[in-house]
This record gives C-alpha cells, structure tokens and sequence, in this order.
C-alpha cells in the first residue's frame, strides 16, 4: 500500500513539474465533459418536460385529410366515435394559424368556450370567463414581442378582409409559455368567425380513450370506419417530440465528436511526442529498478488524477451552465429557431448514464492516449532511453 | 527524479478532488430542489394541456409543421409542391416523420 501511495505522490510530482502543460489539459479537458455533460443533461431535462406535458394530451386526435392534405372534420363524427366502446368524451377542436405582419410571427388561434381554472391566474388583470366572451387570452412571448398589455386591442384580419378586435383580458404566465408563447385563445364562436368554419365543422375532433391499452384499436376502428380520416394517438405525439429532440441533440453530438477527436489527437501527439526529459526519465526509473508494470501504474494515476480533476470541474461547469444560465449554449439549437423563443427553466439531473456516457466518451480516450506511447517507451532498453 | 516519500503534493490534490466532489454533489442538491420548486408549475401546466386539449409545444413560430409537428402532414415539408425544397431554418432541425424515409425506402426496393 505504501508503494502505490509513494507513486502517487510522484506522479503528482511530475505533473507539478509541467505546471503549464498540466493546467492546459485539464483546462481543455474540463471544457470538452463539461460540453458533454451539458448536452446530455440539456437533451434530457427538455425531453423529460415534453414528455411529462404531453402525456396529458388527449388519447387521439381524428383528423380528415382531403387530396392529402388536412382539411376540416364533420362535427358529426363525434356521435359515432363516441359509439366506441372505450371511448369516453370527444370534443371538436377549432384552432388554426394566423401570419401576424407587424412580428413576422405564425400565431397559433386557439378556439375555447371557457377557460379553465388554472389559466385564470393570469399576470395582468382579473379574468372572469364573463369577460372572456368578447376579449381574447395571449401568450407571454407574443404580449412581448408586440407590446401587448391587459385592455389592449389585438387586430385580426378576418377570411373576407373585415377586422376584428377582441381586448386582450390576460396574459398567459411565463412559466407556461413552453405552452402558451404564440397562443390566441379566443372564444370558438369568434374563432370560427374569423377563420369561416361553418357551425357543423371543426378542425380536428380530440377523443378520450379510457383504457390506455385500448388506444391502438380505437384509432384503428375510426380509420376502417373513414378512410380519409388519420388517427394520431398520444404515444405518437410522445414519440415525435423524442424524434426531434434526438436529432437536434445528435447534432451537437456530431460537433462535438469532431472535438472529442481533435482532443484524443492532442492527448496522443502529447504522448507518442515523449519530451526527451520524460523519456530519460523513464530510463532512469527503470535503471533504479522500476518494472514495466510500477512505470506503467505511475503513468496510468498520472492520467487517472488529471482525468479525475477534469471530470469533476466539467461537471460542475454543466451544472452552472445548465442551473444558472438554463443551458444557454445548445438551448437555441435544441428549441430551434422561431421568431419567438419560449423561455423556459430546465430541470437538470445528474444521472448514472450521463456519468457513464460522459466517462467513456472523455476519460477512455485521455487515458487510452496516455498509456500506450508510455509503455512503448517503458519497454524501450534503459541505456537507450537515457542516450537519447 | 530523487526517490520521495509521501510529501506535500498528494494532500493538495485529494483536498481539492474533495472539495470538487463536494461542490458537484452539492450542485445535484441545489439542481434537484430548484426543479421541485417548479413542480407545482409544471403541474399547472400539465393540467392546462389536458384541459385545453394541446397537443403540441410552443417552440418554433416559422410555419405549421414546426409549431405542431405531431399534427402536421406527412409530407409536410414539401406540402407547397411535392419536390419543393424546405426552406424554414426551423426545419434544419425538426425531422420528418420517421414513415415517410420508411415509405420512401420501401418505394425504392419495390422499384428494383
């Protein structure tokens, strides 16, 4: 035991006597994990938040597709999909997009005849569903980007060219605008002026699906029942927003692969280019008595303390980055881009897979790079390795 | 390269791998009681989707199959004309559907 605290201590010797050269690796190193970490935990935290959301959506969204494309669904409908055992309420959802000029924004005019309970805690003003009627409810990021405020008027240009003006009575929270930033939520009656959807017809019908098992053979009961209508269930809503998240964070991932590399070439041109200091040194140790295995034990901690030095600064970067500056370097790319940013707190957790991933992904490479040129020189004839 | 015994060096750095780990496991503390703090909001929020029945999060603005891609087409990144480019720097990084490389690699076998 005494002996391999003995080489310890003299591996850190040696990588105090390199002060400069030891601080630069461990600064690069410490970015590279922290780049990674950050990633990983970001991609994460915001897939966990889609998926803790969404899972609330309803079971199965009916929609009709004319020519192939999405077109308006008979309100009639709902009375036989209801007919389907399993099936509990189905609601016809009025909603649609509306290009707003002055912010280059596509809103997102949302159709309710009453707002529940939860929105009613607004930011600004007291929002009875009485005055709802006549008004409309925004998002945040919308009130922000055109300067909306409580008793204002939202002009929108209606299918035939009239306007309509509903005031704004609330504004959404900013803890829901991951939700709510580009909403309109107007009443249906309203919403169907404006977008010309006649009274038996909706956008799209939302179902209830009790039994969560059933959810595949109800889809599959309304498509054999209209053949133009798709069915999109709550697990492939789920599944979409994984889709998206993967890509964008395999982009990442891409870029820094390039890095991971450039660095595992840094570490190794480091170690095939032994400085001729270090390699007489291991010409001596091993002219002093040192075997191939104490040489090769002293340069693996070598690599193993700076890796863990790295390792641990890395992380507590990422979790500056992530808890203090919400992940400000990948959010935009895993958002994507929008002329309207939601913002929204992450919640990061530092699990055993991130540390694993992170570990293989960082440590392997360092360490790897750093014993292979050392044993090559390990192996090498004292009496040459002193002569060079 | 004087044989040493355990000298000044080795304490320096286990404090500061201590002290590192510490500071890391404190950092998951705080990370995990600010996220439950937000609990109550995210179940607001969770109840705002089932309530208003959404389906969709409000990430990207630029067009329809950006800002609800579980309710878009699927084609819709050519649903201007079938072999029109996608234009919206949003759709850099929202993916198709994973039906239509599918549909589009079982055209192609079946062609051979």
């Amino acid at each position: 035991m005494r002996r391999h605290i003995r080489i310890i201590d003299f591996a850190i010797a040696n990588l105090r006597r390199r002060p400069t050269k030891s601080l630069v690796v461990i600064l690069v190193y410490s970015i590279l994990v922290a780049a990674i970490a950050s990633l990983m935990m970001y991609v994460n935290a915001v897939r966990r938040e889609s998926r803790f959301l969404l899972s609330e959506s309803p079971e199965i969204i009916v929609q009709s597709l004319r020519g192939g494309r999405h077109d308006l669904i008979p309100i009639a409908r709902a009375d036989v999909i209801r007919a389907i055992r399993g099936v509990g309420t189905v609601t016809p959802r009025v909603w649609g997009y509306y290009f707003d000029p002055p912010t280059g924004a596509t809103l997102t005019l949302w159709g309710t005849d009453s707002l529940p309970e939860e929105l009613l805690a607004f930011e600004e003003g007291e929002i009875p569903n009485e005055t709802f009627v006549d008004g409309c409810a925004v998002g945040s990021g919308f009130a922000d980007t055109r300067f909306l405020g409580v008793g204002d008027r939202f002009p929108i240009k209606g299918f035939d060219g009239s306007l309509f003006a509903p005031r704004v009575v609330g504004i959404f929270r900013s803890s829901s605008s991951l939700l709510t930033n580009d909403l309109v939520v107007l009443q249906t009656d309203h919403l169907r002026r404006v977008f010309a959807i006649k009274p038996g017809l909706a956008t799209d019908l939302a179902v209830e699906v009790y039994n969560p098992n059933e959810v595949a053979n109800v889809a599959t009961k309304i498509q054999e029942e209209w053949p133009d209508a798709r069915a999109i269930t709550v697990s492939q809503i789920l599944s979409t927003y994984d889709a998206a998240f993967d890509w964008r964070g395999g982009l990442w991932a891409a870029f820094l692969a390039s890095c991971i590399a450039a660095f595992a070439i840094l570490v190794w041109e480091k170690g095939t280019g032994l400085s001729a200091e270090e390699y007489r040194n291991i010409g001596l140790l091993k002219a002093t008595g040192w075997k191939i295995r104490e040489v090769m034990e002293l340069k693996l901690l070598e690599g193993a303390i700076v890796s863990l030095i790295s390792f641990l600064t890395g992380l507590i970067i990422a979790q500056i980055h992530l808890i203090w500056f919400n992940g400000f370097v990948f959010a935009r790319v895993i958002k994507g881009w929008s002329v309207q940013f939601p913002t929204f707190e992450i919640a990061p957790q530092l699990d055993a897979s991130t540390l694993l991933i992170c570990g293989s992904l960082s440590v392997a490479p360092y360490v790897a790079a750093n014993l292979i040129p050392s044993w090559r020189a390990s192996i090498t004839d004292p009496d040459m390795a002193l002569r060079s | 390269m004087e044989g040493r015994r355990a000298g000044p060096s080795s304490p320096v750095v286990i404090w500061l791998v201590m002290v590192e780990a510490v500071t890391l496991i404190a950092l998951t503390v705080v990370g995990a009681a600010t996220s439950s703090e937000d609990d109550r909001l995210r179940h607001v929020n969770r109840r705002l989707v089932h309530d208003m029945l959404l389906t969709d999060l409000a990430l990207s603005t630029g067009t329809s199959y950006c800002r609800h891609p579980s309710q878009a087409d699927l084609f819709a990144p050519h649903g201007d004309h079938p072999s029109s480019l996608e234009h919206f720097p949003a759709g850099s990084f929202v993916a198709p559907p994973a039906i239509t490389f599918l549909s589009f690699q079982n055209s192609g076998s079946s062609e051979k």
